[in-house]
């Protein structure tokens, strides 16, 4: 039987026989986890799932104090004895969606304390596609891999016995284009904000047969620009959550919500709300009435079917002397200027307004830019209290661990 | 802080609205009356001096006049 690669990740390789090997003469696992290592992680998780016990997941980047709100019940990285009953890989690989096991995680912190959230594994694996034809797919995993979208990516390629490629550490566009042609990636996963990154380029890939987005809001000149790039690929937009996993998928940037679904998602004031069974288990979680209010903003499209479009995080709107700003919309007319290749608007706080809404430009060297042209440029495009008054240009932009534009 | 750094302040405000630069300032120019500074301008003056001279001066009631400016951010508060 071929011995497939399951993850290359930098100069190391973790194949079928390797997860084999370990399996049979390892005997512990770690139910609270914390590590760099892509390899480690995946060890663990697997263990975890095959012997149906419950594994949490802690953020390498988190600091000892977040650790330590974590709530942990059992010590970090402390090893526990458990016996495997040895399978052949392929077999272990597919059965991982009839796990039992409890899969511990946590949001990402930044707005503050990490929130702890526990998903049953067969719930949260059993909408993966596992057909044949997915086990020929190289997965480009741009994710960390602690969080949500890591996790459904790394069990999507898992289950189907496909490989994965570790690119979330690549910072340079030039090196994920040759990861892109090396390992013949052909699924990649990544926040629009990775994906602006490559951005401007000449680049264009036949392989890659599916381009997904999700963790943040999508634009449509990004999705036609990766439609561009990738010829071939089906390009789909996710919204997920921490607590709920994968939600909807869409072809652009607008959400249709199926019939089976309509009577779990409601929209108040603008707000997506969510039934709490969607949800894995939290104490973290607050419920209105067996609503989960999730401090997604949507637009929506029609009533019936529902479609709705992502607009901003409820904590991302800023507010400059009572107007409301979402940062979202600044940034996709900031895109419009030629010679800009990323921006990142922002709040900072003064006495006067309370906020001023700021921003930090990446440009692409194809035009002569200052402050001044991109304030007169945004003064016919976006209301006066929206144009940013603080410009900066700067060599990168600040993103969260999970990928995402840093907003404070 | 001096005048002449607070008029470069005032004139990169004055410059990104789209106004012309001014001249000169004295002691006794008011923001808001003489320069016309709404409460945006203001906010943005604020910031680039709390940016520069580590100094909000708005944080202790709202001044207005280039002397009060100066005091504030010279005397550290």
């Amino acid at each position: 039987m071929e011995n497939r690669i399951l993850l290359f990740d930098q100069k190391t390789r973790f194949s079928l026989l390797d997860l084999e090997k370990s399996l049979s003469t390892e005997s512990f696992y770690y139910p609270v986890y914390q590590t760099n290592d892509l390899t480690d992680l995946i060890l663990n998780l697997i263990k975890a799932l095959h012997t149906n016990n419950e594994v949490c997941l802690v953020d390498p980047h988190f600091t000892l104090e977040e650790v330590k709100n974590c709530g942990l019940e059992v010590s970090l990285n402390k090893k526990v004895e458990i016996d495997f009953n040895f399978q052949k890989a392929e077999i272990i690989l597919s059965n991982l969606p009839l796990a039992l096991s409890e899969i511990t995680i946590f949001t990402s912190g930044t707005t503050g304390i990490p929130k702890k959230i526990t998903h049953h594994a067969n719930k949260l694996l059993k909408t993966l596609k596992t057909t044949d034809e997915m086990s020929s797919k190289v997965w480009g995993m741009t994710y960390n891999p602690t969080h949500m979208a890591g996790l459904q990516v790394i069990f999507q390629a898992l289950c189907s016995r496909s490989t994965l490629v570790n690119l979330y550490l690549f910072k340079e566009k030039e090196k994920i284009f040759k990861a892109i042609e090396d390992y013949g990636i052909n699924m990649i996963s990544a926040t629009p904000t990775f994906y602006r990154m490559l951005m401007p380029t000449n680049y264009t890939n036949d392989n890659v047969k599916q381009v997904t987005l999700g963790g943040e809001r999508s634009d449509l000149h990004l999705i036609n620009r990766l439609k561009q790039i990738f010829k071939n690929a089906r390009v789909r937009n996710i919204y997920a959550t921490t607590e709920s996993g994968s939600l909807f998928s869409a072809e652009n940037d607008i959400f249709t919500v199926s019939s089976d679904k309509s009577n779990d998602i409601k929209i108040v004031n603008k707000e997506l709300f969510l039934k709490a069974y969607l949800l894995g288990y939290s104490t973290d979680i607050e419920l209105q009435d067996s609503w989960y209010k999730t401090g997604d903003v949507v637009e929506v499209i029609s009533e019936n079917p529902l479609q709705f479009r992502f607009v901003s995080r409820i904590s991302s709107i800023i507010n400059v002397g009572g107007n409301k700003v979402d940062p979202f919309e600044v940034e996709e007319a900031i895109r419009e200027i030629p010679g800009i290749k990323e921006s990142r608007v922002f709040a900072k706080k003064n006495s006067v307004t309370g906020n001023l809404v700021c921003c930090d430009i990446i440009i692409d060297g194809s035009t002569e830019l200052n402050e001044k042209h991109i304030i007169q440029f945004l003064q016919d495009k976006i209301a006066n209290y929206k144009i940013p008054r603080i410009i900066k240009f700067v060599e990168s932009i600040e993103v969260t661990r999970t990928g995402k534009i840093k907003r404070n | 802080m001096t005048i002449n750094n607070l008029k470069d302040i005032i004139n990169i405000v004055m410059s990104n609205a789209g106004l012309q630069a001014i001249g000169n300032i004295s002691e006794s120019t008011s923001l808001r009356t003489d320069l016309g500074f709404d409460s945006l301008k203001l906010a943005e003056l604020t910031v680039r001096i709390e940016d520069q001279f580590g100094v909000d001066i708005f944080s202790e009631g709202i001044v207005d006049r280039v002397e009060e400016i100066l005091n504030t951010v010279n005397s550290g508060k």
